[in-house]
């Protein structure tokens, strides 16, 4: 690599100047020269005063998601696109619903993964977990997504015990002029998306945009309507200002509005019949508004204050929930020397429910308001310079369940060489516990005896439910001898306690409503422990070119315990696919055509006794002028239809079937 | 196969894992690159895609002039790019400019602007007439107050903006290779 650099510059200069032998030859500036415009267009740069982290230098398993890929694997919801990531479980349960999960405990409402959007984090406290059908935005107008598996570094919020998802979108001045995308194809008719970005004042920007979509059905596995369609509509704004003095402003907004059917079959009932299949349909409405600002107050220091008020409306036909959530967030980096690099920073979220339950679900109190409290602070030193950094840092926190908690973290990083790069990292991640952990009542399932006694089985909450506790060891090793080849791996082992569990409670009678019936409780506890370990690799090589191949493989085992399964594995530790692999490919063809495909193999989940599968995606896309984008794709190819997950919380599965579509984009 | 047992003292692990590591003797090299490296090269990048009308240049030095109008924010890193290099024959230099009135004394061919334009846009207009000047710069805004050509920085890329109309009238003809990796604007301001 030494000796390219130095050969580089002999070629390109024309004649040695022999007036001036003094001007050394700056490696860097000649490596640039021989670069052409459109590389240094994509050459990432970083401002004096930012340290901005490269991918290379993370001391985490992150993979980040770009627009290109995006673009390329024919992203149209957030769920489609996370699929890529290295280790991420993405199962597809119905139309609108998704099991999306790092390292372990895949589950529709997985509450071990935290989710943001600029900075906004959208799980819901409820239980934890995220709603994937009403976090959406228009793809085109997304920067990138980074993810990381194992708990966020300190500087993330509650929650990310197995991994931190950050979506973040591009500027107002990044979107200029106008955008409108128009969608067709099985299953995902129509979708449109359309945006206008223009400048307001000076160094002002803003866009505004609007998205609708509507899905039919899937299908059930016996090939009847899954009774799943879904559709949605959302607009909103984002406006950034640039003032003279240095200081970065951001306002963005959205409001929403959709509904999903949704096939359930309900049991818990106390009279006949004990189970019920219902056709419903679901919905969703709310908004946000985020403001943030920040500012470079030194060379060294930069400032940050975000708020953000974000409301949420959902009637699940189980129980019907609305929520307010207010956050207020000050971050603080400085880097004095080089040497030192902190962040700090304090947060605080109120939040607000109104629970309207059913007899199936419903909470108690009906009614709640909690506080988040917490602090963070970490520096990462540079031990051996440009050698060896070592991170140290803490989170804080004191919520309304559990009281206080603290998450500490090293991590180590050791780069031999600028091709090499190691780290290792010790954290210890909380999952704190959620409103349905302390306050859920479900009436799960239901029967009589011969006499006509009835006996209810019913998930009940504990209020003495402790925060799970996550102890992650973590390495990974990087490697990219140049620009065409990046080889990225990452081992964990996870050593869990108190994991959530479900315990037998004893039977009481209960008279109300009528007729008397006993109660089985089913107790939420946390006796499950136990260990995770596995690996995720990634290899990226561009032969040429126009053509970059990735693969990626993930191995992951889960060894967990609890004294309420009778010796058996209990049911989570076999819910996650022990192999994933995956290959994509982005080939640039003659005549503007681009011609991208994804194979994804999942292993099958013992559990739920889903199959594995392999699926096949594969888009062309063809650009005839820097205006217009067409493409054609499909996916699933091999397969008409299969099940990625089980039935969850009453609501069924349907079976993912092989969807074509195509789209038509035109930016003015 | 049963996973061996790791202890919860896990500050002791990571100061394990530090005495285990070998120190190399390859120097390690940065694999992002600072601001206005980027933006030097660009410059010298953009010479190579511009066509100046032949007047434009004094015959009797034998230069080619890149101009920074205000602080120079390029450190040595412009020297270091331009150094031996030479454009038609020409070898580029660069002069610093405190105000647009030395512009008569002593023209150029490519002029990179830092102060901010609307502080000085009306002279500089002025001494920017009649001749064939390419104006660059990295503002936001300068394509749409007057300006040829910005280095926007957007997040942690360099975006191009080229104002054609504007670079036209001055004499100026832009590539279209250039042309199509760009934001062009077409008002004359």
């Amino acid at each position: 690599m030494i000796l390219w650099v130095i050969m580089l510059p002999i070629s390109t200069v024309a004649h040695a100047d022999a007036r001036n032998p003094k001007t050394v030859e700056d490696p860097t500036i000649a490596y640039l020269k021989g670069l052409s415009i459109e590389a240094l267009l994509k050459t990432e740069i970083t401002s004096a005063s930012k340290k901005a982290e490269p991918l290379f230098d993370t001391a985490s398993a992150v993979f980040v998601i770009t627009q290109e890929d995006l673009r390329r694997t024919g992203a149209r919801t957030i769920p489609d696109a996370l699929r890529m990531v290295p280790g991420l479980q993405v199962a597809h349960i119905n139309a609108s619903t998704w099991a999306i999960t790092s390292r372990g405990f895949a589950d529709w409402f997985n509450n071990k993964l935290l989710v943001m959007i600029d900075g906004r984090s959208v799980y819901t406290p409820l239980f934890s977990g995220v709603y994937w059908d009403v976090q959406d935005m228009i793809i085109a107008d997304i920067d990138r997504i980074e993810v990381i598996r194992g708990p966020g570094a300190t500087v993330w919020g509650a929650n990310a015990v197995n991994g931190v998802i950050n979506i973040i979108t591009k500027k107002a001045s990044e979107t200029q002029g106008g955008l409108v995308s128009v969608g067709v194809g099985t299953h995902a008719q129509p979708l449109v998306e359309a945006r206008y970005g223009a400048r307001i004042a000076d160094s002002a920007d803003v866009r505004v945009y609007a998205k609708g979509f509507q899905r039919e059905p899937f299908e059930t596995t016996d090939g009847s309507d899954a009774h799943d369609a879904w559709k949605s509509m959302r607009g909103g704004f984002r406006a950034d200002w640039q003032t003279a003095a240095k200081d970065d402003v951001t306002l963005d907004g959205q409001i929403y509005d959709g509904e999903a059917d949704l096939a359930l079959d309900l049991s818990g009932f106390v009279t006949p019949p004990y189970s019920r299949s219902l056709k419903e349909t679901q919905t969703v409405s709310g908004g946000h508004l985020l403001s943030r600002w920040s500012r470079q107050w030194t060379a060294a220091s930069e400032l940050m204050l975000q708020a953000y008020y974000d409301r949420t409306h959902r009637n699940q036909v189980v129980a019907e929930e609305k929520r307010d959530t207010l956050d207020f967030e000050f971050k603080h980096h400085w880097d004095p020397d080089g040497r030192h690099d902190v962040v700090w920073g304090l947060n605080y979220r109120w939040t607000r429910d109104d629970i309207v339950g059913t007899w199936n679900t419903s909470f108690d109190p009906d009614s709640r308001s909690d506080n988040l409290w917490s602090a963070f602070a970490q520096d990462d030193v540079m031990l051996v310079t440009d050698r060896l950094w070592l991170t140290l840092g803490s989170k804080f926190e004191h919520n309304d369940y559990s009281g206080w908690e603290i998450q500490p973290n090293a991590r180590l990083r050791f780069k031999p060489s600028a091709d090499h790069m190691l780290w290792a990292a010790v954290s210890r991640a909380v999952r704190t516990p959620s409103r349905s952990d302390h306050d859920i009542r479900v009436n799960l399932a239901s029967g009589a005896d011969s006499l006509g006694n009835v006996s209810v089985f019913r998930v009940e909450g504990n209020e003495d439910f402790k925060a799970e506790e996550l102890i992650a060891y973590e390495a990974g090793y990087r490697w990219q001898p140049d620009r065409r080849f990046y080889l990225d791996l990452a081992a964990f082992y996870n050593d869990y306690e108190r994991l959530r569990d479900i315990q037998n409670g004893s039977a009481y009678l209960e008279t109300a409503p009528a007729p008397p019936h006993l109660v089985v409780p089913q107790l939420i506890t946390n006796e499950m422990q136990g260990h995770t370990y596995g690996i995720e690799t990634l290899a990226t090589w561009k032969p040429a070119d126009i053509w970059q191949v990735s693969a990626s493989y993930a191995y992951i085992e889960l060894d967990l315990h609890s004294p309420n399964t009778d010796g058996s594995l209990p049911p989570e530790a076999e819910t996650s696919p022990k192999h994933q692999f995956q290959v994509r490919s982005y080939l640039d063809l003659p005549w503007q055509l681009h011609l991208d495909s994804e194979l994804y193999y999942v292993d099958r989940l013992k559990a739920l006794d889903i199959d594995g599968y392999t699926r096949i995606d594969l888009r062309l896309e063809w650009n005839p002028t820097r205006q217009w984008a067409f493409s054609i794709g499909i996916e699933n190819l091999l397969d008409d239809a299969h099940t990625e997950f089980d039935d969850r919380a009453g609501v069924n599965a349907s079976e993912v079937p092989r969807t074509v579509y195509g789209q038509a984009t035109l930016r003015f | 196969m049963r996973p061996i047992s790791i202890p919860r003292r896990w500050l002791a692990l990571a100061v394990g894992m530090m005495a285990l590591m070998l120190v190399w003797t390859q120097p390690a090299r940065s694999d992002s690159f600072s601001e206005y490296q980027v933006k030097a090269v660009f410059l010298y990048n953009l010479i190579n895609f511009v066509e100046w009308p032949e007047p434009s240049f004094q015959i009797a030095e034998p230069f080619f002039t890149i101009g920074i109008l205000g602080p120079n924010p390029f450190g040595r890193e412009l020297v270091h790019t331009v150094a031996n290099e030479t454009v038609h024959d020409r070898t580029i230099r660069i002069v610093h400019y405190t105000d647009p009135a030395e512009l008569d004394q002593q023209p150029c061919q490519l002029l990179f602007v830092t102060i901010g334009l609307d502080q000085v846009w009306p002279e500089l207009c002025s001494r920017l007439a009649n001749r064939s000047i390419l104006t660059v710069s990295d503002q936001i805004g300068f394509v749409d107050q007057g300006g040829m050509v910005n280095l926007l920085t957007t997040g942690n890329r360099i975006q191009l903006e080229i104002n054609l109309d504007n670079a036209r009238q001055a004499g100026l003809n832009i590539s279209s290779k250039l042309l199509n990796l760009a934001r062009v604007v077409s008002q004359v301001q």
